[in-house]
């Protein structure tokens, strides 16, 4: 057998021929013909940054999925982009300040994320972005963001979506109050994050002398807390706490705001949605269409996001996978 | 109903799915005919709006975590060594076993499992080994294999294994006996992220018909 290898392609990158390239600037065309008319401002940011700055702004799991090096003339590692939004942060910091806010910006890039040796699955992924950075967090501001992100799929003529909506914010209050071990409260997050009840159950009931049943009992209805737009009030009925409840209020003013733009239909709730954990402070959502495994769009607020790049102010956003999109239009799936 | 508007579930071949269809059939959910036709792999309950397809079990996470199938049925021994990104929202308490450190008899006679500090494993559960043993500091060179891992240490391939017991009747046939239990093993169902978040309310009807079976 002949050596197949010898002018392949490296793991998880492929090329895209012109069917699939018009295709994709077909996508990338509309969405971001809707971000203009928003008032968003298109930002090109670099390929590769310094790992200590860029990681900054990183969620956890993808500072495991770096492709870095050493850059060979300063010595300091430097990293491909695996997500455009820590760069977006840097970007604003250092040199928009002066432009005042609100500031509405969108991208269109390539990302890199390393994937483990047994997955094959892409690790060069397109993706449009918008990111809105503000003063303050407003459900209005969140609710505008899910509404252009919505639109820019009816436009594409995606109709059948739903946009699933949690709240870190919500479910980092109620761990904040559980006193118990770093270990203890990963495992119970992975339980959260898995839905399972039955192990919860069990983490629970162990650490009931320090979580108190007040807290218990709003812990173990987490993997409950998913389903339509009533998930919020069912919720809301449950939660005495004031501060968890302005969370749960926040949600239920952005749940409105995007159902009265005509969109009712598409939003469901999940409540026990950890994703991100470490990243995400507030409202969270994700898009999922047909038979598609992964989602099309992917977003939230992370409001201590500029301030770890020294600036404080609040900011949310959303990047939409462009070959998804491509491959649900094409009905590849 | 169209079919891809059924509920599509994978079940295990092997033993857990007799088990299986005990559940199903206290949930008013006939599917025994799934034993009869080894060769069948596929039923529909248009009815019901179900459709069922029989794969083998460490391929059902694949299959869910994929979207082929909306939910699955696998044991916590294939669920732990994939990792894959999962719902797990019930157990239900079928295809009971326990994974074990087994080694020959007369090894056990002069072994002292505190004492270990580098071992060498024949298993099929690469994962679970590696992560049981170096949590304990212990270095271990894993040796993989697919199948009749209790002929390893007869063999010389690795003095020790980790395996499935239900009986313990393979271990004491072929001279083996348990030092230690890795983990209890039960059977989980299992759900796609983009189902349960797409059709909620039928996805979460199913589980709580589940669980009123499971913990009735």
């Amino acid at each position: 057998m002949k050596d197949p290898s010898s002018i392949s392609l490296p793991r998880g990158v492929r090329d895209i021929l012109p069917e699939e390239a018009e295709r994709i600037y077909s996508v990338e065309t509309t969405i971001t013909d809707v971000f203009h008319r928003q008032g968003f401002r298109r930002v090109i940011t670099p390929l590769v940054e310094y790992v200590d700055v860029l990681s900054r702004g990183l969620d956890e799991r993808l500072k495991e999925r770096l492709f870095k090096f050493i850059d060979p003339l300063t010595g300091r590692v430097v990293a491909i982009r695996p997500d455009i939004t820590p760069q977006i942060a840097r970007m604003v910091a250092t040199k928009m300040r002066t432009e005042g806010l609100p500031l509405k910006l969108y991208y269109n890039e390539n990302i890199f994320r390393s994937t483990k040796p047994d997955d094959t699955s892409t690790v060069e992924l397109l993706q449009i972005g918008a990111e809105y950075i503000s003063e303050k967090a407003l459900p209005e501001i969140d609710a505008e963001m899910i509404t252009m992100a919505m639109e820019a799929l009816n436009r594409l003529g995606i109709e059948d979506f739903r946009v699933d909506i949690g709240e870190m914010g919500f479910i980092k209050g109620i761990m904040a109050g559980l006193n118990v071990s770093a270990g203890t409260e990963e495992l119970i997050k992975d339980a959260i994050a898995k839905k399972d009840g039955g192990a919860l159950k069990e983490l629970v009931d162990e650490n009931m002398d320090t979580i108190g049943e007040e807290a218990a009992r709003l812990l173990l209805s987490l993997t409950e807390l998913y389903g339509d737009t009533t998930v919020v009030d069912r919720a809301l009925e449950h939660v005495k706490e004031e501060g968890l409840r302005e969370h749960l209020l926040y949600v239920k003013k952005v749940v409105d705001i995007v159902g009265s733009n005509g969109f009712a239909d598409n939003i469901t709730i999940d409540l026990g949605e950890v994703r991100g954990f470490a990243y995400y402070t507030g409202i969270i959502f994700e898009c999922f269409c047909g038979r598609m495994s992964s989602p099309v769009l992917s977003g939230g607020r992370y409001d201590n996001l500029m301030a770890s790049y020294g600036y404080d102010v609040k900011s949310t956003g959303f990047a939409f996978d462009v070959a998804g999109l491509v491959a649900i239009l094409s009905r590849e799936v | 109903m169209k079919r891809e508007d059924l509920l599509s579930i994978a079940l295990p071949k092997g033993r857990i799915l007799q088990e299986a269809v005990g559940l199903f059939a206290g949930m008013g959910i006939d599917i025994k005919d799934i034993l009869e036709d080894p060769r069948r792999l596929v039923f529909e309950l248009p009815e019901e709006g179900m459709r069922f397809m029989l794969i083998r079990t460490q391929d059902v996470p694949v299959y869910v975590e994929y979207g082929a199938v909306d939910m699955g049925i696998a044991g916590k021994d294939v669920l732990y060594e994939q990792r894959r990104d999962l719902y797990e929202p019930l157990d239900l308490g079928i295809g009971r076993c326990r994974m074990v450190v087994a080694e020959p008899e007369e090894l056990k006679e002069r072994d002292d499992p505190s004492g270990w500090t580098h071992i060498k494993i024949a298993t099929k559960y690469p994962n679970i080994a590696t992560e049981y043993f170096l949590e304990r500091g212990i270095e271990v060179e894993i040796i993989r294999l697919y199948g009749s891992i209790e002929l390893a240490p007869l063999f010389g391939l690795s003095e020790r294994i980790v395996d499935l017991v239900q009986t313990g009747e393979t271990l004491r046939k072929n001279g083996l006996v348990e030092v230690e239990t890795v983990m209890e093993v039960t059977a989980k169902l299992v759900c796609n992220r983009a189902s349960l978040k797409t059709k909620p309310s039928r996805i979460k009807d199913f589980i709580e018909r589940l669980r009123g079976v499971v913990e009735g």
